[in-house]
């Protein structure tokens, strides 16, 4: 595929749990093309959240390659893998952890920490980025007086702060009522169409898979197209 | 936003945490500081109060002094005078005198304006025999009783010894016991009558077997009128008053005669002086080591409880800070998840707790002065000020408290760093 963003090449991982070993992914492969939208969908367990994070650069996979055009995440120390994901990645977590003594705004400029000048990662950017999402009267909240649907958009923010070009979203409108998962819907599109991002997304929402390029459905940690 | 904000936004939000840990600093270091001045206040007052002490002996030695200069001078001086050519190893071996000077140097002496003698008693001594007691051996000693010396004697007293009068003898114990002689007895004494007029008491001494007579009937009997074996001067004042000079003034009125002082109760007062002096000496050594003594212990007692209290700080801060990292994995691994580096999340943990060993030390310092104030108002904070001992201890143990709290955050700033982010990230 051309403008390929990120490449999983036969990737497994398992977990070590009290009662033995469990295959959460097995020799997936998947290809992220510039700009597209990818759904992964699948019931709860399937593994989802276990492949976001191998793309994402935060889980090493037990076997197999991931690549983030040309460069190897894993074959970096944890501090250059770090360094890489502040440069490439953003993720929404499906549990938010947004920071809880920081406020909206500082929540959606933690990106900027890693980085040593300030570049584009202005206040004024986070401003409009909340804005965006609907949350410009929100800025000087704490996350806990906030919505659930308020801090999934927060995490959103947050996300694209850092204007990654590979953004990984777990069930992102899950939890929220029909009106703030439109706004996410909305700004996810607007991030791969207008910003050129590329977005994976692991969702059951019919909404989300609407306007996903492609769909990808994993089950019991194995992939279907 | 920087790392120090994100640092006290975090202390802000969990501030029992934080505040526990800066206690049990601020406990240390207080307990630290306090053991430690007090050790350095006892010092400072243990060396005011010697010193105090010594000065107080030095006056009081000095008035000791003064006394004894103002009794020696109310005594005087006591004197033997000699010819100069008696043999001193002779006299003080109680051999008898062979050398005389003339009796008109009583005279003399008596008349100089150069010093002042209250009793002035001429002396001739001699080793002889008693032959009507059968050639018993004697010490015939004839005294004139006092010479009044010269004008402006206004504290002349008695005579030392009552002259014996003429015709009279005075005879020493072991002679009134050998010659069964008793007072009033008539009795020959070489070739004279003479009376008994009083038989001494057992002395021990030469006089057990001494005669007194009348000073010119003892001259005659010894063949050596007009002459003196010697002379003593008693109570002898002059100007300045000490014995050199005395010593000058009889050499220019009596060129032959030689000077000997009798020691008497003005040396023993010197010596009385001497050991009270020792024993004050000795009562403020003894003070001093019981003072040293004192310092010890409460050095010992410093010794362990500093150490015991900064080990329980520690532990309650190490502990406090585990907790804190625990509850932060999630924010810890999102930091982690947007790119910072294992340093940067090791140094927001250390930064959290140098803070705590920052405030602690310097909440600790206050307590520890309020709490001097509140024993003693200024005196011991004056005392911590000027001593330098104190002062440095103070420093180093405010300097140590941020160093410890560091050091014992490093091992769950660690076990934040290592922790793996995608763990806690991957919940549902
Ligand atoms: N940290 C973990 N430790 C052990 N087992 C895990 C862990 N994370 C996920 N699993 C297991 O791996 C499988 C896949 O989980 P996950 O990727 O979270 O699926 P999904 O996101 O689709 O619900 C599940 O059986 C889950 O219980
Ligand atoms: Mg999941």
């Amino acid at each position: 595929m051309p403008n390929e963003i990120c490449h999983l090449q036969l990737v497994s991982k398992s977990y070590r749990r009290a009662d033995g070993m469990v295959a959460a992914l097995r020799d997936s492969t998947l290809t992220l093309g510039s700009g597209s939208i990818t759904a992964l969908a699948g019931p709860s367990g399937s593994g989802k959240t276990t492949l976001l994070l191998i793309a994402g650069g935060l889980l090493k996979p037990d076997a197999g390659e991931v690549h983030w055009n040309g460069d190897a995440p894993y074959r970096l120390s944890a501090d250059g893998r770090a360094m890489l994901r502040s440069q490439t990645t953003g993720f929404v977590f499906q549990q938010f952890h947004l920071i809880p003594y920081l406020t909206v705004l500082e929540n959606v400029m933690v990106p900027g920490l890693a980085h040593k000048s300030n570049g584009c990662r202005t206040p004024e950017y986070a401003h409009q980025l909340l804005a965006e999402v609907r949350l410009a009267h929100r800025t000087h909240h704490l996350p806990r007086e906030l919505s659930t649907g308020e801090r999934q958009r927060v995490a959103l923010a947050r996300a694209l702060f850092n204007r990654p070009r590979l953004l990984l979203a777990d069930e992102p409108t899950a939890n929220l009522d029909d009106e703030s998962a439109e706004h996410v819907i909305q700004r996810l599109v607007t991030y791969t169409t207008n910003e050129k991002g590329t977005l994976l997304v692991a969702t059951h929402d019919p909404k989300l898979l609407k306007v996903a390029d492609r769909v990808v459905h994993i089950d019991a940690g194995k992939l279907r197209s | 936003m920087n790392g120090l904000q994100l640092v006290t936004k975090e202390i802000r939000l969990r501030r029992t945490n934080f505040i526990l840990s800066t206690l049990a600093v601020a406990v240390a270091v207080a307990v630290g500081l306090l053991a430690l001045w007090q050790l350095r206040i006892h010092e400072h007052q243990t060396r005011e109060y010697l010193a105090g002490q010594r000065t107080q002996l030095e006056e009081e030695m000095k008035k000791l002094e003064d006394d004894y200069r103002k009794i020696t001078k109310e005594l005087g001086y006591n004197l033997v005078l000699l010819p100069a050519k008696q043999d001193l190893a002779a006299y003080y071996a109680g051999h008898a005198m062979r050398m005389t000077m003339p009796q008109e140097y009583v005279t003399r002496l008596a008349n100089t304006n150069l010093m002042t003698v209250q009793h002035l008693l001429p002396i001739v001594e001699q080793q002889t025999t008693w032959p009507e007691q059968g050639d018993q051996s004697i010490v015939l000693v004839g005294t004139q009783g006092e010479v009044s010396a010269a004008t402006g004697n206004q504290h002349q007293k008695g005579p030392i010894l009552p002259a014996v009068a003429k015709e009279h003898l005075v005879i020493g114990y072991r002679l009134a016991v050998d010659g069964d002689l008793q007072p009033n007895k008539r009795v020959m004494f070489r070739g004279r009558e003479f009376t008994i007029a009083k038989a001494l008491p057992e002395r021990g001494t030469k006089e057990d077997v001494t005669v007194w007579a009348a000073l010119d009937e003892a001259q005659e009997l010894l063949g050596c009128p007009q002459q003196l074996h010697a002379m003593m001067a008693l109570k002898c004042h002059c100007e300045g008053n000490d014995l050199a000079a005395i010593r000058a003034s009889v050499a220019q009125v009596l060129p032959d005669v030689q000077v000997l002082e009798i020691a008497d109760k003005s040396h023993a007062r010197g010596r009385a002086r001497d050991r009270a002096h020792a024993a004050a000496e000795a009562a403020l050594a003894e003070e001093a080591q019981r003072r040293a003594d004192l310092q010890l212990q409460r050095e010992s007692l410093a010794s362990w409880l500093i150490p015991a209290v900064w080990c329980s700080a520690a532990a309650i801060v190490g502990v406090l800070a585990l907790l804190n990292v625990r509850e932060r994995f999630s924010e810890i691994g999102v930091l982690r998840a947007f790119g910072l580096r294992a340093g940067q999340v090791l140094r927001l943990v250390l930064a959290r707790g140098l803070l705590v060993g920052i405030l602690g030390a310097g909440l600790g310092l206050f307590a520890a002065l309020g709490a001097c104030w509140l024993y003693d108002g200024a005196v011991p904070l004056q005392t911590i000020a000027v001593s330098p001992t104190a002062r440095q201890e103070g420093l180093l143990l405010m300097a140590a408290a941020p160093i410890l709290t560091m050091l014992v955050a490093w091992p769950p700033a660690l076990l934040a760093t290592q922790r793996d982010p995608a763990a806690v990230l991957g919940q549902e």
